[in-house]
């Protein structure tokens, strides 16, 4: 089979998967009993609520987005380019935040806070803790992009102090400008912390539509300032924040000597440590209260969180293989139109999962879809469309650092081009795809949005049941769930650990 | 035989080749040399099927290879092999599977493939180096390990792109005497690439200059 031909057939795929749902769910806001109509859109100019909502997210999303990524380049810096102790023990524990679901910290940090915590800022600090990981990751990856020559070069003039102001951050703004865009997206559509605190949020008017009047067509309109919002941000990130990929080894980058400030720094992130991540995670444990609590978890999550490993592990694995796929066909450039599809990759990630699940039902919910619709298939279809992004993006960054050299040598040796993607480029990428299974796992473990809207009857998974409980259901037994939940989501990311450490020993 | 006939390359509309003849004999010793930028890389890989000619025509034993903005006959089908300048020895196998990666890819049985490799490693003096892992090898190690591994399918042609230019002198005045005693043995064409003058006059059997992307004596 030709290449093309093949990866044809995966594009053509995952056009059904993501963005044909998207496009129909566009066109039939757009048609009324088959005329064409802009009726639906009336809601976008006339209703007040929904005009404040679109305030308060964009609101929402600049405050967080401005305040993770003004600490997260900081703490980057910190963590990535300096010799504080523990750093890469830190950087982990301040990830923890980002892979567990967002409401449970949310119903933590309320919990122990009390009715006050309702409202903007509370869900600023709660999305402001989950997303301050994306802004350290980010930058601690284009620091290791930085050529040390050019950081040496300044330090025989300079001390780090002006070197870091006048050299290392000019060259990692386009990290600051991602960073600083990535959590504003998120923000922005973000879902279930708003719900849970009771702030009125653009993202939760569609859902609401959609699930108390199942006005779908009122649903797009509501979600349209989102997508274009999202599309115009994608746009501007292209322009500002394309990245190289090529790292330097760790063990060559010039390391930030803390030399009086190590005790005070460590110190400092050490609290960071402790107030984002253990306290939460305290007040949980606080809360079970007792053994008993843990056991009626046990036993009432048992059912559920089976499901959500099945379908964690079905996603996981669907993931990395289309990730993989995709990735080769973004990174060989092998059809044209590759950023069309880089882009709507892109831009699934970064749609609210409410909108993206409105839109799998009302595209799969057809009789002939039966088979798809009302059996898990759906879910993973979800998980499938909605963090692609994730693990094509791994991919891609293992990729892109394959010398063109072993490829070229393979078809030199006559191998053609599956016989290249067998023997050479999937045994070299092993590494990144186990990385992408873990995220996709996680990811696909701790999502709740999307999966209310889809879940077929019986096949409720735990993020869902959690967030039921969450409504009317006891505090001890809510918070033994969370724990449950939170194990679940970390277990996976501790053997990658326990792997990554093996393997470093072994080398 | 190989001809580049009137070829022009040119990447992001830079031009790197310009007008390009050459005329390479069968079991002819040819030496490129240049300066960096001067495109000789770009003619070894016109030669074997990586680069598009903008203009111009590549006939390979008097059929056409590739034409403006056509590459007719994919490399695996035009005898060729090339040594690397980076040596492009894929980490992760070992050097036997490196050895051996073409001819599985052919289909040769396993008995006879690692016969093959055995006498090939034999001749490039590693008969031990086998199950080596690549990363366990030193730089001449390596080099020889890419040599075999391109001589191997028995190619009429092989392209060497600067594969001498990482090790230290005595160990590359070694190798190269190597190189000219098994292209003796074997009977192939070398086309090699070098900016290094002596290494140049003792391997070649013909020198072009290369200068500029033009052919200048």
């Amino acid at each position: 089979m030709k290449e093309r031909t093949l990866f044809g057939g995966v594009v053509a795929f995952l056009f059904v998967v993501g963005a044909l749902p998207l496009l129909m769910m566009l066109f039939g806001s757009l048609y009324d009993n088959g005329r064409f109509t802009l009726t639906a859109y009336k809601v976008l100019f006339t209703n007040t609520a929904l005009l404040e909502s679109l305030k308060n997210s964009f609101l929402l999303a600049l405050t967080v987005a401005t305040a993770s990524t003004s600490v997260g380049i900081g703490l980057g810096i910190l963590l990535g380019k300096s010799d504080l102790r523990f750093a890469k023990f830190f950087t982990l524990m301040l990830v923890i935040p980002l892979v567990i679901p967002p409401y449970i910290l949310a119903f933590s940090w309320a919990d122990l806070f009390g009715e006050w915590f309702f409202g903007f800022w509370g869900v600023v600090f709660v999305l402001f803790t989950v997303y301050l990981p994306i802004a350290i990751l980010v930058t601690m990856l284009y620091l290791r992009q930085i050529d040390p020559h050019l950081e040496e070069a300044a330090l025989q003039m300079s001390s780090w102090k002006k070197v870091l102001w006048l050299v290392t951050l000019p060259l990692i703004r386009p990290a600051i400008v991602f960073a600083f865009l990535l959590v504003f997206i998120l923000a922005f559509g973000e879902f279930s912390v708003a719900n849970f605190l009771r702030y009125p949020v653009f993202s939760t008017q569609s859902f609401v539509y959609f699930s108390a009047f199942y006005d779908f067509r009122a649903a797009t309109a509501a979600a349209l300032p989102i997508v274009a919002v999202v599309a115009m941000v994608f746009w501007m990130q292209r322009f500002l924040a394309e990245t190289k990929m090529h790292f330097i080894p760790a063990s060559l980058m010039q390391k930030i000597r803390l030399l009086k400030w190590r005790l005070p720094l460590f110190l400092f992130v050490l609290l960071i440590v402790m107030l984002f991540v253990i306290t939460p995670l305290s007040m949980l444990v606080f809360k079970t209260n007792s053994m008993e609590s843990f056991l009626e978890a046990g036993e009432k999550a048992l059912d559920p969180l089976g499901r959500s490993l099945l379908f964690a592990m079905l996603g996981a694995t669907l993931l990395s293989v289309f990730g993989f796929l995709s990735a080769y066909i973004i990174h060989k450039r092998l059809f044209r139109w590759y950023r069309w599809l880089d882009g709507s990759i892109l831009l699934l990630f970064a749609l609210p999962a409410s909108l993206f699940g409105i839109a799998l039902i009302l595209f799969w919910n057809r009789p002939y879809t039966n088979f798809i619709y009302a059996t898990p298939l759906i879910l993973l279809i979800g998980y499938l469309g909605k963090y692609l992004a994730l693990t094509t993006k791994i991919t891609e960054t293992k990729l892109v650092q394959i010398p063109q050299n072993l490829m070229d040598a393979a078809a030199l040796s006559g191998a053609s081009w599956y016989h290249t993607l067998w023997y050479i480029i999937l045994p070299l990428s092993k590494e990144v795809l186990l990385v992408g299974w873990v995220v996709g796992f996680i990811f696909s473990l701790r999502e709740n949005t999307m999966t209310m809207l889809l879940y077929p009857p019986g096949s409720d998974t735990l993020p869902v049941y959690i967030f039921t409980q969450m409504a009317n259901g006891k505090a001890s037994l809510i918070a033994a769930l969370c724990l449950i939940m939170i194990t679940a989501t970390l277990l996976p990311l501790l053997f990658l650990w326990l792997y990554n450490t093996a393997r470093r020993r072994d080398a | 035989m190989i001809i580049l006939e009137s070829i022009d390359v040119s990447f992001d509309e830079q031009p790197i080749l310009q007008d390009v003849h050459l005329k390479i004999a069968d079991k002819e010793r040819l030496v490129l040399l240049g300066s960096s930028g001067s495109g000789k890389t770009t003619v070894l890989k016109l030669i074997a099927g990586f680069v598009t000619p903008d203009r111009g025509k590549v006939f390979i034993d008097g059929q056409l290879a590739s034409e403006e903005g056509k590459i007719l006959m994919p490399p695996h089908q035009r005898d060729v092999s090339m040594v690397f300048q980076d040596l492009a020895l894929w980490p992760h196998m070992n050097v036997a599977k490196n050895i051996a990666f073409g001819l599985k890819i052919q289909g040769m049985p396993k008995k006879e493939r690692e016969k093959k490799v055995h006498d090939i490693l034999s001749m490039v003096g590693l008969e031990d180096a086998g199950k080596k892992r690549i990363e366990q090898l030193s730089g001449g190690e390596k080099q020889r390990v890419a040599l075999a591994r391109s001589l191997v399918l028995s190619p009429k042609v092989l392209l060497m792109d600067e594969p001498l230019s990482s090790l230290d002198p005595a160990l590359n005045v070694r190798l190269r005497t190597q190189i000219v005693k098994l292209q003796e043995e074997l009977g192939f064409t070398l086309v090699y690439v070098t900016h290094n003058e002596a290494e140049a006059k003792e391997i070649a059997t013909r020198v072009v200059s290369m200068q500029k992307g033009k052919i200048v004596e």
